[in-house]
């Protein structure tokens, strides 16, 4: 018991700092409320430092914890300066002009707690051994987005967003609780090593095939892949741009992770690819995902709404890392990076949520009597009048293009080497032309930043300067990573170490083609 | 490298001695004296120091006096070349032009020149004639002194330039260049008057006319690389596969020859064609008149246009193994003499009948080529240059003195002006070289051709064209003497207004002329320069009947080796008798109307041995032909001349009108039809130029709707999916759950059922 | 040869970048003149200390590591092609700047900054030796560019620009593709997982004909949109017409080249075998594009559209060389890439010299200039003439040892003992069909010159003379026009220098494409695992160029 609690250590912390921010948040005293943010700062701060002395897990991917965890923190750390200003503006205006602050009606202590918790959630999944466990953490990780979403403006949009929300999350729950039910009865355990033991030594039967096949496609709702996808951009756009740029990294984190271990239950096959069905089954969805994203995005004319596409369609990039696996060698030795489609997605997480923040930010940053920006109209020439907003919109559209050589591109890169190296030639051919079709939507929002002149509709910048540090926070991280990228991708590579590696080794043919073309 | 690059920039002798230059020589030849460099670098030069003239808006005559300097030097140097020649061919590189060393071939074409006879030979007169022309030009263009005349002496030089570069070129690639070169020149010149549309149209057509010929030549050059690994003359000229092919076409074995051997003559001809005015690419030729008149002299009647015969001199040894070629040669050549010749005959503008008697001849040239006589050739190339020259000068002197006014209908007896007499005595000289009156030089010229078609076995037909023409020639030549020198006086000026020509428009003389009364009219007479170049001329043409004395008078056949065949036939160009004529005997043996007939071994067997035992064919009015030719081409000139007399001189009483008119009646439309020069080329731009425009037309808008139109629907694609599948994202709940759930319903059948019983794993 | 200049070459235009963007808005022509002239001077430096003697050696090599997982180097050297590819576009970059300096008015520190950007990235393309590297500058040259014509273009300028950006980068996108599975076939035969250009050239050369055949079209799909190739040329007018005059220079003068150098450097040597069987489908497409493109200038009345259209024909020239895969051939087509951009760029110039001053490209509404402008007219034939591949200027020694190449290439003439390709069979008939280019770009040529400089004088009605510019050119124009017309007469008089020193580069190419035919065994028909095992006997010496 002790040394699970070791494993956890992080998550304790950010608990611990929750309860205070509980206090803090609706504390009459404003200066007590505005050291809220900061408290939970340093909670990220700490639980990413003991996510470094953590040491490695149990489960199917021992390392994956200490990155997981690391980069839960790091990015947190970036979207928590987004948050701020996004609830009890009126109260804390009020309380501001001495009308007494009444708790009741603050959000603030919610707000933050929930944020906290929604983390806390996204390091259990990573540290999850058990499918009990793994549904908890999932679902600790979604339930406070819910109500986030909710309480994130106003106006009724958001709320009809939250219920959205609320309701297909239940469904996907639902969904996935049945797969891990059908799995329970197909292994007779919920422990995850023991249940991929369980089908390495007996195979995997039908009902094992169909709890796997369900659970992932329930799962598939957290990183909004098709067919769970809808809610993406209602809820997107009716949530304030801080949380939707949350949304966009927390719950697709979680589901990556739990995918990864839905996957390696049923594990990468001598040949390093996944059993023919789940292999079907994440192609299909890798290819519809990223294809119908794009070109949903395309006709979009909401930002917010734009980006909700464009990050369904990231996760179809990402899927296709899942398809490759951890790629493992002949002698059974771990892959290289280049390999290693795990890595990629760990990798690209990190840069999908540090360049999608970016875009996110510059929204979050520009104000007309408390809304958002949301239309291209409202950021058009947006380089002209506040320059440091409409270079963090170019850089981070570049990158999210995967403009070279900035970090959207590198991370790419791995998913295409992993693609290829797993011979899914089709499937990497199907993420170039995606990314051109991309091409169409960034560059519209880079030429409307960038050539257009002014449209002056009313939009100023935000009074919180700390939502412009973050968005460019974001930018030069998407150019300052390049350089550290090295250490990151070593880190990804070794946290997608498969633990007991259930596979018996056996040669990787160069010329097999016969895997490349399925659906 | 580096040193290699500077050098680049230095006199080309500095750049011959630059690393990399050993690389050059194919074979082995002689390297001759570096000096050879000054014939074409000084026309260079001069080009050049125009150019900086003209940048500098000089407004002297200094650009002419330069150009005529240079010139001169460059003609002694020439003349110093020939007669230091000790009769062994050398060539003098100025620098590596172009060279590629691969693994499996090379291709080395560099910047230098080889000189044999045949080379003397054509640059004699071509820079003889040019520096008289340039000095002839030097007053011609006077009223144009300013920045356009510096422009005039500029593109005159280069044209120099690039003639030599093509007659003393040592590879194809030279030869090439200096093709390229004149045709550019001639562009440049012609359009000198660039505000004139006509003058503009007629460079243009000029060019491209011009550059359908050259895409043969350049075909031919490939063919010689590819074929004989080589395009440098001395490599080529003594390659044993060509010797050998030589071999098989002596005894008519041409089926021993490879057909790719067979195209390069076939290439090389299409090439001559353009650049000689041959039919059907002499379209532009006429047209090219709109040039100043020295150009058209030295340009378009003396040098450019006798290219074509070099090549086809040069590269005589191809088309004799080429089974076709020559024949082909000679029937161009004879049916363009006789069309020019009807065409000339119906002109009124002095200056296009003089054009037209230039393709004419030209055509005579060919067929001089094509039936075995290459010293014919060459001889009437060079008599024509003289005596064709004096001819356009002449025109020019009249057109430049009546202010432009060429039509034969509104100038007459012109002798009786004062001043004229130097013209009309030249004109005369040059119109009796042309009519081939007997003991003129263009009389022996002509002679050896018409001989040499009646001995070529099976080429008697054209030999009777030929002698056809020559009795045309002799009619429209002395029409235009009789009615422009002889008659009643009687002249309207020209409307020429000289602020058309050039860019500085400057006011002078003729401008306060009163247009159509010859009252106020005073024709300023030549002025010393012409009159020199005149009467320098005038001698040469009378001179080079002497040619024909001259020489080593050593016996071959029944005539004196003089002294063109002895330049001719000692350079690359002397595949003579016996052999040669089974080229062409192989060619249309016993039928001279089909010269493309096939080969019939057997007519090849009795046409072997020499001349002497080839009995029947060879026979004119029981005679031989050579001795014959004297007197009957001498007869038919002088009938021609008689019916010139009678039709447009005698009882003419004034410049309009003469017998002729009436005359032409006769023959209904035809006289119309040759005027507008039986309509080839209406014809071309029926059945060519409108054709592709309308082609490119289509290409256009194909390019625009279908080919963009793709691309753009292909872009446009993904906004069509995106509008498909739009509506599922209809915002109500309920659709979303029910989309979720049949979302992996279709899946799981999908996976389950096909993937799975669809045999996966 | 010190690597120090090849990095200077990349980084003085970046520094320039930099100065003219945070300089002051007045400065920003004066800086990146200088800017641009300073990056001469590593370049000069390059070209002394280069040694010629080895020029197919790579040569001022240097690398360090970046993103090692990726295998990522930033590694760097050049040939005698890229050296002299790249002293190109650094010669191209102060002209550029020159010519711009009264036809952008507004925004100068943008314009001038891309500029100077993009002429980095364009050094960028020519010194990488790390493929990924390739590719990142490959694919940033669009940025500039796209800027470029998107702010400072004409009117037609969105479309345009997004056009040339989207078609360029997806076409590329695929090229990537195949370039990364090139990188996987060589990692999983060595073992180890390189990005090194030179080891996977070496390793390329053993896949199967298969294998090859896709690479091949993947890098096709990028490079031939970049040339143009025939069909997939139509953004080109477009760009060039809405691009303004110095970023049609470069677009002409380099950038269009990086497709044919493409081919050169990667289609060529890494699927060898392939590119010999389909080598005739892509001449066809080139002579036809030569034909096609000609027979549409010929009926412009746009004149930078004329213009535009006329290199997608004269690339065609460069790319039937590349076909024809023999000495010749790659020689006369490195010797094009090198020397188009003289002539056509020179073209660009005086097209833009004249739209400054007439505010029209329409031959309709201004013509005969040469009585009102006799330099320009001067230059505009000078030009015009080195287009049409008048002897003795840079265009003719380039077409005709393609078109030689072209006609050598053919089974029928080596059987006679003669040289012959690589294999390749194209044959007369396409140096006939290129030929009649010849004549085309003569016919549409000349008549533009015609219609633009003789005749008499027309000028659009309203038109007032400009409030800076003389009437003809002034001095600052006729400077950047020298080193142009210079271009052209050395390219014309003394190729010479330019082959020998290409000469090493080009044959061992020859050399690798025949050796890899000799590996991948009998051509077409051979299985993969034929022409495979056969490899990985006789393989390791075979392929080392």
């Amino acid at each position: 018991m002790s040394e699970k609690l070791a494993l956890i250590w992080p998550e304790l912390i950010l608990f611990a700092t929750t309860c205070v921010v509980m206090l803090t948040g609706q504390w009459p005293a404003a200066a007590v409320r505005r050291l809220t943010p900061w408290l939970v700062a340093v909670g990220l701060l700490a639980a990413g430092g003991a996510a470094m002395m953590a040491p490695p897990g149990e489960g199917l991917f021992p390392g994956l914890m200490g990155y997981a965890k690391m980069l839960t923190a790091g990015v947190g750390l970036m979207i928590l300066p987004l948050l701020i200003g996004t609830v009890d503006r009126t109260i804390e205006a009020q309380a501001a002009k001495g009308v007494p602050f009444q708790p009741i009606r603050s959000n603030g202590a919610e707000f933050y707690a929930f944020f906290l918790f929604s983390l806390t959630g996204l390091m259990l999944v990573s540290s999850a051994d058990d499918l009990i466990w793994l549904f908890l953490a999932l679902e600790l990780t979604s339930l406070p987005t819910y109500i986030m979403v909710t309480i994130s403006t106003q106006n009724t949009r958001s709320q009809e967003a939250g219920i959205k929300y609320f309701f297909l999350g239940a469904l996907g729950a639902a969904i996935f609780l049945y797969g891990f039910a059908l799995l329970y009865g197909a292994a007779g355990t919920t422990n995850i090593p023991e249940m991929a033991a369980y089908f390495q030594a007996n195979g995997i039967g039908s009902i094992g095939m169909l709890g796997l096949l369900i659970s992932l496609i329930g799962i598939s709702f957290k990183v909004a892949a098709v067919p769970m996808h809808f809610y993406t951009p209602d809820v997107y756009q009716g949530a304030a741009s801080p949380v939707s740029a949350m949304l966009a990294f927390v719950p697709k984190a979680a589901g990556f992770f739990a995918i990864f271990m839905i996957a390696g239950l049923a594990g990468w096959g001598s040949d390093g690819r996944l059993p023919v069905e789940i292999d079907a089954l994440l192609w299909i969805m890798a290819a519809l995902t990223m294809t119908v994203g794009n070109v949903l995005a395309l006709l979009q004319s909401s930002v917010k709404r734009m980006m909700a596409y464009s990050s369904i369609a990231h996760s179809g990039y990402m899927l296709v890392g899942v398809l490759a696996g951890p790629g493992l060698m002949e002698n059974g030795a771990d892959a290289p990076f280049w390999k290693n489609g795990l890595a990629a997605v760990l990798f690209y997480l990190l840069c999908y949520g540090v360049m999608n923040l970016g875009v996110f930010g510059v929204l979050a940053s520009l104000e007309r009597k408390g809304e958002e920006a949301d239309e291209i109209d409202d950021i058009r020439g947006l380089v002209k009048t506040k320059p440091h907003l409409g270079w963090v919109m170019v850089i981070c559209s570049l990158s999210l293009l995967g403009f070279p050589p900035l970090l959207g591109f590198i991370g790419k890169v791995g998913l295409f080497t992993s693609g290829v190296a797993s011979n899914n030639i089709p499937l990497v051919l199907i993420l170039g032309l995606n990314s051109a079709i991309a091409a169409f939507y960034y560059l519209r929002l880079v030429g409307a930043v960038y050539f257009e002149p002014p449209s002056d509709t009313g939009f100023r910048s935000s009074p919180y300067a700390s939502r412009h540090i973050a968005s460019v926070i974001s930018a030069a991280g998407v150019v300052v990573l390049l350089f550290v990228g090295n250490a990151l991708m070593k880190a990804a590579d070794e946290a997608s170490k498969l633990g007991a590696a259930p596979q018996i080794a056996a040669p990787v043919e160069h010329t097999d083609e016969a895997h490349n073309d399925h659906g | 490298m580096i040193t290699h690059l500077l050098s680049g920039t230095f006199l080309p002798s500095v750049l011959a001695s630059a690393p990399g230059a050993d690389t050059a020589q194919a074979a082995s030849i002689a390297h001759g004296p570096k000096w050879v460099l000054l014939i074409p670098f000084l026309a260079l030069l001069a080009a050049c120091l125009n150019g900086v003239y003209a940048a500098m808006g000089n407004k002297t005559k200094l650009p002419a006096w330069t150009t005529v300097a240079l010139l001169a030097v460059s003609f002694f140097a020439t003349v110093a070349m020939a007669t230091g020649f000790d009769g062994n061919a050398y060539t003098v590189k100025a620098f590596d032009w172009i060279q590629v060393h691969g693994d499996a071939s090379s291709f080395v074409a560099n910047f230098s020149f080889y000189v044999d006879t045949l080379t003397i030979y054509w640059m004699l007169f071509v820079t003889g004639l040019a520096t008289l022309i340039a000095l002839y030009a030097s007053e011609y263009m006077s009223h144009d002194v300013g920045v356009s005349y510096s422009r005039f002496f500029a593109g005159f030089a280069l044209f120099v330039f690039s003639m030599s570069c093509l007659v003393m070129g040592d590879n194809l690639v030279m030869l090439y260049l200096g093709w390229e070169g004149v045709g550019l020149c001639s562009y440049l010149l012609i359009g000198y008057y660039y505000k004139k549309p006509a003058a503009v149209a007629a460079a243009k057509k000029a060019f491209i006319v011009n550059r359908v010929g050259d895409l043969g030549l350049a075909l031919g050059l490939y063919l010689v690389f590819v074929h004989f690994g080589t395009v440098e003359y001395a490599a080529l000229f003594s390659d044993e596969k060509l010797l050998g092919y030589l071999d098989a076409a002596k005894v008519g074995a041409f089926d021993q020859i490879p057909a790719i051997a067979e195209w390069i003559a076939l290439l090389l001809m299409v090439g001559a064609f353009g650049k000689s005015a041959q039919f059907p690419l002499y379209v532009w030729l006429p047209d090219a008149m709109e040039g100043p008149t020295p150009v058209s002299a030295l340009i378009h009647a003396a040098t450019m246009v006798t290219a074509g015969v070099y090549l086809i001199a040069r590269f005589y040894p191809v088309f004799l193994i080429s089974e076709h070629a020559l024949p082909i040669v000679a029937w161009i050549g004879t049916i363009t003499a006789l069309l020019a010749a009807t065409i000339g005959m119906a002109q009124f503008d002095i200056k296009r009948i003089m054009a037209y008697s230039t393709v004419s001849q030209l055509g005579y040239m060919f067929a001089g080529l094509g039936v075995l006589t290459p010293t014919g050739g060459a001889y009437h190339v060079l008599t024509h240059a003289f005596f064709k020259a004096l001819l356009f000068l002449c025109c020019g002197a009249v057109m430049h003195g009546f202010a432009g006014q060429l039509d034969l209908r509104k100038l007459s007896g012109l002798r009786r002006v004062k001043g004229w007499g130097v013209v009309t005595f030249g004109m005369l000289v040059g119109c009796l070289n042309l009519a081939g009156v007997p003991f003129t030089a263009g009389y022996f010229s002509k002679d050896t051709i018409l001989a040499e078609a009646f001995v070529t076995p099976g080429a008697s037909l054209i030999g009777w064209i030929l002698l056809l023409t020559a009795g045309l020639t002799a009619y429209y030549t002395f029409r235009v003497f009789f009615r422009v020198f002889m008659g009643p006086t009687e002249f309207h000026p020209g409307d020429e207004h000289h602020d058309d020509h050039g860019d500085d428009g400057d006011d002078h003389a003729h401008d306060d002329h009163g247009h159509g009364d010859k009252g106020g009219f005073h024709p300023h007479a030549p002025g010393w320069a012409i009159n020199a170049v005149l009467a320098t001329l005038t001698i040469a043409s009378l001179a080079a009947s002497g040619l024909y004395f001259v020489g080593s008078g050593e016996h071959h056949g029944t005539e004196t080796k003089h002294y063109a065949d002895t330049m001719v036939s000692s350079s690359t160009a002397s595949y003579h008798s016996p052999y040669s004529e089974h080229a062409f005997h192989a060619g249309d043996h016993g039928d001279s109307h089909a010269a493309d007939d096939h080969a019939d071994p057997n007519a090849v067997q009795a046409g072997v041995g020499p001349r002497g035992t080839i009995t029947e064919p060879l026979l004119l009015f029981g005679q031989d032909p050579h001795k014959v030719m004297y007197y009957v081409s001498g007869v038919v000139g002088v009938i021609g001349i008689g019916l010139a007399w009678c039709f447009h001189l005698w009882g003419r009483t004034e410049a309009a009108t003469c017998r002729m008119d009436s005359l032409a009646r006769l023959f209904g439309p035809i006289p119309r039809w040759a005027e507008n020069k039986w309509y080839v080329d209406e014809f071309y731009n029926a059945a060519i130029r409108v054709p592709l425009r309308i082609a490119s037309h289509l290409m256009h808008w194909f390019d625009k709707l279908v080919i963009d139109g793709i691309v753009n629907l292909a872009g446009m694609a993904p906004r069509m999916f995106g509008w498909m599948v739009r509506p599922s994202q209809s915002g109500v709940l309920q659709g979303y759950a029910a989309g979720m759930v049949g979302g992996l319903a279709m899946l799981l059948v999908v996976i389950l059922l096909v993937v799975r019983l669809g045999g996966g794993s | 040869m010190n690597p120090i200049w090849l990095i200077l070459m990349l980084l003085v235009p970046i520094g320039g970048a930099l100065l003219v963007a945070f300089g002051k808005e007045r400065n920003a022509y004066r800086d990146a003149y200088f800017a641009s002239i300073a990056a001469l001077v590593p370049a000069i430096a390059a070209l002394f200390e280069f040694d010629f003697s080895h020029a197919g050696a790579f040569q001022g090599l240097w690398s360090v590591e970046w993103l090692q997982p990726l295998g990522l180097k930033l590694s760097i050297g050049v040939d005698s092609v890229a050296l002299l590819l790249i002293l190109l576009s650094v010669l191209l970059g102060p002209v550029c700047v020159m010519a711009s300096k009264t036809a952008i008015t507004e925004n100068r520190k943008l314009y001038y900054a891309w500029l100077l950007v993009l002429q980095a990235a364009m050094v960028g393309v020519f010194i990488s030796r790390d493929l990924l590297l390739f590719y990142t500058c490959f694919e940033f040259t669009l940025l500039p560019m796209f800027i470029l014509i998107r702010m400072f273009g004409s009117t037609n300028r969105v479309a345009a620009s997004t056009k040339f950006f989207l078609y360029t980068f997806t076409g590329s996108l695929v090229t990537l593709a195949g370039l990364v599975y090139v990188v996987k076939f060589a990692a999983e035969r060595n073992g180890s997982w390189s990005l090194d250009i030179e080891t996977l050239t070496t390793a390329a050369a053993f896949m199967s004909p298969t294998e090859q055949a896709l690479v091949l079209g993947a890098m096709l799909a990028g490079f031939a949109v970049k040339v143009p190739l025939f069909p997939f040329h139509t953004w080109l007018p477009l760009a060039h017409t809405e691009a303004p005059t110095a970023g049609s220079v470069i677009l002409a003068g380099v950038l269009l080249k990086l497709g044919t150098y493409g081919i050169f450097r990667f289609a060529i040597p890494m699927a060898p075998a392939a590119f010999v069987e389909y080598a005739p489908m892509i001449a066809v497409l080139s002579v036809i594009g030569i034909i096609y493109a000609g027979l549409i200038c010929w009926v412009q009345d746009d004149i930078k559209k004329l213009v535009a259209y006329s290199s997608v024909s004269h690339l065609g020239f460069c790319v039937l060389g590349l076909t024809a895969l023999n000495a010749t051939g790659l020689s006369g087509s490195v010797l094009y890439m090198l020397s188009h951009g003289f002539s056509t760029g020179g073209l660009f110039l005086m097209i833009g010299y004249m739209y400054e001053r007439y505010h029209t490209r329409d031959m309709r509404r201004v013509g005969g200039l040469a009585s009102k402008m006799p330099v320009w007219a001067t230059f505009m034939v000078f030009f015009a003439m080195a287009s049409v591949g008048l002897p003795g200027l840079n265009g003719f020694p380039s077409e005709l040892l393609c078109l030689i190449s072209a006609f050598q290439a053919d089974a029928g003439w080596v059987a006679a003992g003669e040289p012959g390709a690589a294999g390749v069979t194209l044959g007369p008939w396409y140096a006939i069909f290129a030929g009649t280019g010849m004549v085309i770009a003569a016919m549409y040529l000349l008549i533009m010159v015609g219609r633009i400089c003789f005749g008499p004088l027309t000028e659009p009605d309203g038109h007032h003379a400009h409030e800076v510019l003389p009437n003809d050119l002034c001095v600052r124009e006729i400077v950047t026009l020298l080193p142009l017309a210079a271009g052209c007469l050395i390219f014309g008089l003394f190729p010479g220098l330019l082959l020998d020193s290409i000469q090493e580069p080009v044959n061992q190419t020859v050399r690798l494409v025949e050796n890899a035919q000799e590996l991948s065994g009998p051509r077409p028909g051979a299985g993969p695992d034929a022409g495979y095992l056969y490899i990985e006997e006789t393989g390791a010496e075979g392929a080392t160029p």
